[in-house]
C-alpha cells in the first residue's frame, strides 16, 4: 500500500465541500457588493446642505456634528439594529458591525453628546419623519429614494 | 454621596408618570441601566465571595429643538448598609446655540480627562468591571471631583476637515468639605471652581484619536473638625483615547496639588491609568494598569499618605451578547506600597434597556 494513498471517497467530499464553500462565499460577496450601494442618505429639502463627506456622515450619526451649516439642530432617523439600512450604515460608513454601532450610539446618547435618534420601522416611516422635520436625516434604500415625495431630497456624499 | 434612603419610589413614580403621560409637556423616554455581579476577593489571607446588585440607573432624556434635557437617577446599594438609596447623578438642561457653543446648567459629570464624562453609571458601556480608581465617583473613593453643580459650556471648532478642537469650560460650586461629598445645594465657600478641558480631534488617518489636557482650580473649604484645613486645589491632567480599527485605548494622568492656605504646606498626588482592548467580533479582551502615588505627608483632604499608594493590574474579557446585554469576566490584583495585596475575580452581567 502506498504511503500517501488517499481514500477517493474522502477526496470527493473535500472537493464537494470546497465547491459549496466557494459558492456560498460568492453569494455573500455578491450580496455585500450589491447592497453596499443600495442605500443612501436623505434629508429635508429645506436643509441647505446639499452634500457631505463620508466623515461628516459619521459625525452626523454619532452626534459629533450637532448643527447643520444652516443652523438647525441635527435630528437623526434610524431603523432598528437588524434593519438593512442600519447594517449598511454600520458596515459601509463606520466599518463596524450593527451591534457595535448601536452600542456606540446608545453610549453617545447616554453621555449627553447626542440627541436620541427617532426610531422608525421602515423606509416609508423614515421618509415621513424627514419630510416633517427640516433638520432630519435618514438612511433609506435606493429603490425608495428613487421616488421621494416633495420636501425630501438625497443628501449627496463625496 | 449616599442620600438618605426612602422616597425613591416617589421619584421613580414621577419619572414613570412623566414618561407615560407627559404628553402635554413632552414625552420623555426612559432607559434603565444596571448590572448584577459576582465577586471573589482574597484579602489578608481570607477569601470571600458575594453576589451583588449594586445599582439601577434610571436615565431620561429629551430634545425640544435646541433645548436638551437629561437626568440620571441612580438607586445605589451601599456596601456598608446593604440598603438602596437615591442619588441624583446628573440633572442638566442644555441649549445648543451654534455648532461651536452649547451651554448647560445643572449637575453634570465634570469634563476632566476622558473617562469621567464618557462613561457614567451604566456598566454596559464600560469595558472592564468597574472604573479606574482615580476616576471613581466621590462616594466610591475617587480622587477627581466627578460631579459638578453649576454651568458648563462646550463646542467644537474645525480648523480643517482633518483637525478639530473640542473645548469644555465649567464654573461650578467645586469641592465639598470632604472628598466624598458634592456641593449640590450649598457651596461651603464663596469661591467657585473653574475647569477647562481642551482636546484635539484629528481626522483622516488619525480619525478616532483624541489628545487632551485639563486644568481645574478650586478652593477647598475647611471641615468643621479642623482635620482638613482651608486649601487651594489645582488639578492638571493629560489624556489620550483611540477608538478605531477594533482598538480601544484610554490613558489618563492627573496631578492633584493641595496647598494649605495658612501653613503653605503642599501635598501632591499623582495618578495614572491605561486601559486597552481589542475587539474580536463580539468579544473584547482587555487589560488595565493603574498607579497612584500619594504624598509623603498626609493629604488631609484625601486622608491618605504615601502608605496608601498602590498599583493595580486587571485583565479580562467583555462579551457583547446583544445591544442590551454584556457579560464580563475579570481578574484583578492590587498591590499597596506598604505591603498587603488584594486579589479579586469578578463576573458581571450589565444591561441597557
Amino acid at each position: 500500500m502506498p504511503a500517501h494513498s488517499t481514500n477517493p471517497l474522502i477526496s470527493r467530499r473535500i472537493i464537494l465541500l470546497s465547491c459549496l464553500a466557494a459558492v456560498f462565499s460568492f453569494f455573500i460577496v455578491a450580496d455585500r457588493a450589491s447592497w453596499a450601494d443600495d442605500f443612501i442618505v436623505i434629508k429635508n429639502a429645506k436643509n441647505s446642505v446639499d452634500s457631505v463627506s463620508v466623515a461628516e456622515v459619521k459625525d452626523v450619526f454619532i452626534g459629533r456634528m450637532k448643527t447643520w451649516k444652516g443652523g438647525g439642530v441635527v435630528v437623526t432617523v434610524l431603523g432598528s439594529e437588524g434593519s438593512p439600512g442600519f447594517a449598511w450604515l454600520a458596515e459601509k460608513i463606520f466599518s463596524v458591525n450593527a451591534k457595535t454601532l448601536m452600542s456606540k450610539i446608545k453610549q453617545e446618547v447616554f453621555k449627553g453628546e447626542m440627541n436620541k435618534p427617532i426610531s422608525v420601522a421602515d423606509d416609508d416611516e423614515a421618509i415621513s419623519q424627514v419630510k416633517g422635520n427640516a433638520s432630519a436625516v435618514a438612511v433609506v434604500s435606493a429603490a425608495k429614494a428613487a421616488s421621494l415625495p416633495a420636501g425630501v431630497t438625497v443628501l449627496a456624499t463625496h | 454621596m449616599k442620600p438618605s434612603p426612602g422616597g425613591f419610589l416617589k421619584i421613580a413614580s414621577c419619572l414613570v408618570v412623566v414618561g407615560l403621560s407627559g404628553r402635554s409637556l413632552a414625552e420623555v423616554p426612559i432607559n434603565i441601566y444596571g448590572n448584577t455581579d459576582y465577586a471573589i476577593t482574597k484579602k489578608d489571607g481570607r477569601t470571600s465571595g458575594t453576589f451583588s446588585v449594586p445599582m439601577v440607573d434610571v436615565f431620561a432624556t429629551q430634545q425640544l429643538d435646541r433645548i436638551h434635557f437629561l437626568t440620571e437617577i441612580v438607586l445605589e446599594a451601599g456596601e456598608d448598609t446593604n440598603e438602596f438609596a437615591i442619588d441624583v447623578e446628573r440633572l442638566q438642561v442644555d441649549y445648543q446655540a451654534t455648532s461651536w457653543l452649547r451651554v448647560a446648567a445643572g449637575r453634570f459629570h465634570t469634563a476632566m480627562g476622558y473617562y469621567n464624562d464618557a462613561f457614567h453609571h451604566g456598566a454596559y458601556f464600560v469595558l472592564p468591571v468597574g472604573r479606574p480608581e482615580m476616576v471613581e465617583f466621590e462616594d466610591g473613593g475617587g480622587l477627581i471631583p466627578a460631579h459638578s453643580v453649576g454651568l458648563h459650556a462646550d463646542g467644537r471648532i474645525a480648523f480643517s476637515e482633518k483637525l478639530r478642537l473640542r473645548y469644555d469650560f465649567e464654573l461650578a460650586n467645586g469641592r465639598g468639605v470632604s472628598s466624598t461629598s458634592v456641593a449640590n445645594v450649598q457651596d461651603a465657600n464663596r469661591s467657585k471652581a473653574m475647569n477647562v478641558r481642551l482636546r484635539l480631534e484629528p481626522g483622516g488617518l488619525l480619525d478616532g484619536l483624541l489628545l487632551g489636557a485639563n486644568g481645574y482650580i478650586d478652593r477647598i473649604p475647611p471641615d468643621a473638625t479642623g482635620a482638613s484645613p482651608d486649601m487651594k486645589e489645582v488639578i492638571l491632567g493629560l489624556h489620550l483615547a483611540y477608538f478605531e480599527h477594533s482598538v480601544l485605548l484610554i490613558s489618563e494622568m492627573n496631578v492633584f496639588r493641595h496647598e494649605e492656605v495658612l501653613s503653605g504646606v503642599m501635598h501632591n498626588t499623582t495618578a495614572f491609568f491605561v486601559e486597552a482592548g481589542y475587539q474580536l467580533g463580539d468579544f473584547t479582551p482587555y487589560v488595565r494598569y493603574e498607579a497612584t502615588k500619594f504624598p509623603t505627608s498626609l493629604d488631609p483632604y484625601f486622608v491618605t499618605a504615601a502608605a496608601g499608594s498602590y498599583k493595580t493590574g486587571a485583565v479580562g474579557v467583555r462579551w457583547i451578547a446583544s445591544g442590551n446585554l454584556a457579560f464580563k469576566l475579570q481578574g484583578r490584583g492590587k498591590d499597596y506600597e506598604v505591603g498587603g495585596n488584594i486579589y479579586d475575580m469578578n463576573a458581571q452581567c450589565a444591561f441597557a434597556f
